[in-house]
């Protein structure tokens, strides 16, 4: 009866991620307390509803007691994530968490039906960065030490690139024709996606001085460094992420619409200047603009996509029914794909509307911050996220060509995990510290309010006795 | 750390607020003013606050419609879902037929023309029931997928079946039947067709004027697809003719001869509004560069104007006419003719090809004005020609498909009468009519002339090689209170002179009529 169970599920899971996705929405716009925590344990649920009925699936396919096992292990997680993170850190801001657990959630299943063994190595990455992070919120918010290591950020983040592309340029390893992996010791990280997050400090760090002239032009050539090196290891995708959020976090902090254009028109300029040089961005660019001619060259990729989002048509297939393994690169840059053919349509643009929510939430979490410096560096993770996201998701569905990114806590590979959970992390010992200067600011407010009380009741005794 | 209950916090909120509100009718009462700076002064806050996060609200509002960019990309991703997954590239296919029988495919009155049979062995065969009459626009389903097998792949191999019944067929390890496709075709015309074009090899597409629906397509050689692994070894033997897997209809390319004076007509016409005051003197031969126009078997025509040169197809005539014309904007016209231009059609086809420029030659420009040179065509080219003709300019769009029903007969999906492009005005397709009822009134299709139905049209010989062998063509319109049909016929290699695509398209007409 597996089969009826699977098509069965799929519709269930749909309407679960619906309900799912408008209370994120709801949430964003702050209620009451009581109504905060409604969403929240409705949330929870929800999430524990669709991974057990996704996981139930993989096992009855795959029948295999570590399956059990991992699945037992992943709900232990799920559980102890969303209720021990707020025990530790009550003011975290829980939709934040929700979202990552689901994001986490769908990922699990995802790449449990698509490649069960690397499944478990990514899970138990997932899990220790996770307890790495626990740490991450208490850092952010007891010291104050982050905004003087500027240069250090620039220093490391250029230092760890350049040594991926030389080592890589001298022991000839490559990883798909770009240099990305750093190996040690049988472990292998890509240090692009931590330096993401150092760019974003350091850019924070410069910024929060000001953004005269001389400031901006400094920014300006440390980040044509940074973009410079991806370029040459051929990390388009990074490139612009970094870009991008150079552009923003530059507007943001000096809130001026001209340096926006200028930046727009330097990206134009910089793409044409790409695409005339490097062959791996015209084979990409022509893979966007007609795959179908080339569907046995360059275009296989996006075309393989093509057919499983639209063999999922609006409800999917349901898992295991569509064969998200013939496309290339399926657990990680075409996940998406790969989650809209069995998922189907409706729920792929439920996970778009989620990972918008996030995104929002990020900014949200910056708004709230009276640090300019804190303000910067969750404005710049949002940016890296939500770029991250249209990288990936816009690729797989040919908006735009595609560049080699991976869907942050749905796609197979550690350093993504990793760095993408320190970056909720941030965010979130962000949003404590947020939360505590409001705390503050209403103290104030309350004193000066008392003090002022305190006068008129002077004032009204006075003028009884007078 | 212990929380407060709701409760407790619902009370603590009520308490702040009244004491706010009490703080403030205090104030109120004793100093106005101040009341008034605080409330100002609050305000201004506010204010700034929001204009301090001005830059990072619209970097929500940007990213927010970024992704609604996405979604809306989509969605319509998704609209194009069937054209995209219908493709030979597509693994899915192969796996659905697993699960699905593969539905027919039938004519428009209602014959199955494809169908699948389960044999003793418990395997899917398709069966097609009458052979070799529908092979080429059938297509095959085996050794490679062309013609409406390629084309509705997609359809064929999937079920409206609702997914619970599906599943339930699936636990059970039966197939579940996949959705069937009514076509255009008509099995009467079809077979008259089929009968008429006999042993020789070539074409006939016949289009249904009024609606653009493809009521028959043959090719010839033709393959009983019911026996096409039989024929594959003696292919791998050399022993078949070579070809004939090719429909002729869509993807033959031919040398227009003749008919193409339609094309030089239309151009003229359009250019020299004074087309009729054109007179020419036929005697059997015109010099153009060095090189002689001959007309069929040397016969002068005299003094013709435009319509009896048509009517006799007299090769001098239209080649002066081509060397009078401005070949850019011929070429233009060509193109908006379709000439160097997708069909909109989804089975296999080849673009028709014009190649003047205006540097071209005054012999390439005699030469494609009377339809030989380099200029090619397909006989369903020259069909969608005769049917805009006929339809007053306007071109309809061709199409084999007038629905697709699932289980139960239940509509799946219909497509009706579209228009395509209007390639010509009112006035010019009036004028060509004219020319061409000539043709069949006291011209080369004069067999017409005791047709008691309304018809006009343009004979055709193509010369392909020395040996004096030619295509012989016939394009055409017929008709009577009921029907209205354009023809293209074309018959490959027969003796000079010959007017058997005529005869073959008379006979068809003579037949539906």
């Amino acid at each position: 009866m597996a089969e009826l169970y699977i098509v069965i599920s799929k519709y269930i899971i749909t309407i679960l991620m619906a309900s799912y996705t408008y209370f994120s929405f709801k949430a964003l716009s702050k209620k009451t307390e009581e109504e905060y925590d409604m969403f929240f344990y409705t949330q929870t649920f929800l999430i524990y509803a669709i991974y057990v009925i996704g996981i139930v699936i993989v096992y009855l396919n795959n029948k295999s007691d570590t399956t059990i096992i991992l699945a037992g292990a992943q709900m232990i997680y799920l559980v102890v994530v969303l209720g021990i993170f707020p025990v530790i850190y009550p003011k975290i801001n829980r939709m934040l968490l929700s979202n990552m657990c689901m994001l986490l959630a769908i990922g699990f299943i995802e790449l449990g039906r698509l490649t069960y063994t690397r499944s478990i190595k990514q899970f138990i990455i997932i899990a220790f960065a996770t307890m790495l992070t626990l740490i991450v919120p208490f850092l952010m918010s007891k010291f104050e030490i982050w905004k003087q290591l500027t240069w250090f950020y620039y220093f490391l983040g250029v230092g760890m690139l350049l040594s991926v592309l030389l080592l890589g340029i001298v022991l000839g390893r490559k990883s798909n024709g770009s240099y990305l992996m750093l190996t040690f010791g049988g472990i292998s990280f890509q240090p692009s996606e931590f330096v993401k997050i150092l760019f974003v400090f350091f850019l924070a760090g410069l910024f929060v001085k000001g953004t005269k002239f001389s400031n901006v032009v400094a920014a300006a050539i440390a980040s044509g460094s940074f973009v410079l090196t991806l370029v040459a290891s051929k990390d388009l995708g990074c490139a612009l992420i970094l870009f991008m959020v150079f552009s923003f976090m530059l507007y943001a902090a000096s809130k001026s619409k001209i340096y926006l254009f200028l930046c727009a028109g330097g990206g134009i300029m910089g793409a044409y200047v790409g695409s005339i040089f490097f062959t791996h961005v015209q084979t990409r660019i022509q893979a966007w603009r007609d795959p179908w001619p080339i569907i046995d060259g360059g275009g296989y990729q996006v075309t393989q996509s093509l057919f499983a989002i639209c063999s999922g048509k609006l409800t999917g297939t349901g898992l295991y029914n569509g064969m998200p393994e013939t496309i290339p690169e399926a657990h990680t840059d075409f996940v998406f794909s790969a989650i809209a053919e069995e998922f189907g349509g409706i729920f792929a643009i439920l996970l778009i509307l989620v990972c918008l929510n996030c995104f929002l939430g990020f900014v949200t979490v910056s708004t709230k911050q009276k640090d300019i410096f804190n303000k910067l560096i969750a404005f710049g993770l949002g940016i890296i996220y939500a770029v991250q996201v249209f990288l990936t998701i816009g690729g797989a569905i040919k908006l735009i060509p595609s560049t080699g990114v991976t869907l942050p806590l749905i796609s197979y590979g550690g350093s993504s995990a990793l760095s993408t959970l320190i970056m909720f992390a941030i965010i979130q010992g962000l949003s404590i510290v947020g939360t505590k200067d409001e705390q503050k600011e209403k103290n104030k407010r309350t004193r000066k309010d008392m003090t002022i009380e305190k006068k008129n009741n002077r004032r009204q005794t006075d003028r009884r006795r007078a | 750390m212990k929380r407060k209950t709701t409760e407790d916090r619902l009370i603590a909120e009520e308490l702040k607020r009244q004491k706010e509100k009490e703080h403030y009718k205090s104030l109120k009462m004793v100093d106005k003013k101040k009341y008034k700076e605080e409330l100002k002064r609050e305000r201004q806050l506010n204010k700034e606050k929001k204009k301090e996060n001005n830059e990072l609200r619209r970097t929500m509002a940007f990213f927010s419609v970024v992704f609604i960019v996405m979604i809306g990309y989509y969605c319509y991703d998704l609209y194009q879902a069937e054209s995209i997954v219908n493709n030979s590239y597509n693994k899915r296919l192969k796996a659905y037929s697993e699960k699905i029988i593969r539905g027919n495919i039938l004519t428009g009155d209602g014959k199955i023309i494809a169908t699948t049979e389960t044999d003793e062995n418990g395997e899917d065969v398709r069966k097609y029931p009458y052979n070799e009459m529908f092979a080429h626009v059938v297509g095959m389903n085996t050794r490679g997928k062309t013609g409406l097998e390629k084309a509705y792949d997609y359809n064929l191999l999937t079920t409206n079946l609702n997914p619970v019944l599906k599943a339930l067929n699936e636990f059970k390890e039966q197939k579940s039947p996949g959705n069937n496709i009514t076509t255009t075709l008509d099995y009467k015309i079809q077979k008259y067709c089929y009968d008429s074009l006999g042993n020789s090899d070539g074409a006939v597409v016949i289009i249904d004027n009024k609606t653009g629906a493809i009521v028959s397509m043959v090719s010839k050689p033709d393959y009983n697809p019911n026996k096409l692994d039989s024929m594959w070894d003696k292919i791998d033997k050399g022993k078949v003719k070579d070809g004939f897997l090719l429909n002729r209809a869509t993807q033959g390319m031919y040398t227009p001869g003749s008919t193409f004076k339609i094309f030089t007509s239309l151009e003229y016409i359009r250019q020299n509004p004074d087309y009729k005051d054109f007179t020419y003197k036929c005697t059997g031969t015109k010099v153009f560069a060095n090189y002689p126009i001959k007309c069929y078997d040397k016969t002068a025509h005299g003094n013709e104007d435009i319509e009896k040169a048509f009517a006799n197809s007299c090769n001098g005539f239209f080649a002066t006419l081509g060397t009078k014309l401005d070949i850019t904007e011929f070429s233009t016209d060509m193109t908006e003719c379709l000439f160097n231009s997708k069909l909109p059609i989804n089975i296999e086809y080849n673009k028709s090809k014009f190649t003047l420029t205006k540097d071209s030659s005054t012999f390439d420009i005699t030469q494609s004005s009377i339809g030989q040179g380099t200029t090619l065509v397909t006989p369903l080219h020259m069909a969608m020609i005769a049917n805009a003709i006929s339809n007053d300019g306007m071109m309809m769009k061709p199409y084999l498909v007038s629905k697709i029903t699932g289980c139960n007969d239940s509509l799946i999906d219909s497509f009706g009468p579209e228009k395509y492009k209007r390639i010509m005005t009112k006035e010019e397709s009036a004028t060509l009519k004219e020319l061409m009822s000539a043709v069949t009134d006291y011209g080369t299709g004069r067999i017409f002339k005791s047709a008691k139905y309304k018809t006009g049209g343009k004979t055709g010989t193509a010369q392909i090689d020395s040996n004096n062998n030619v295509n012989s063509w016939y394009v055409g319109y017929a008709s009577d209170d009921e029907h209205d049909y354009s023809i293209s016929v074309v018959i490959e290699n027969v003796p000079d002179g010959s007017v058997k695509a005529v005869e073959c398209a008379k006979k068809i007409f003579d037949n539906i009529f």
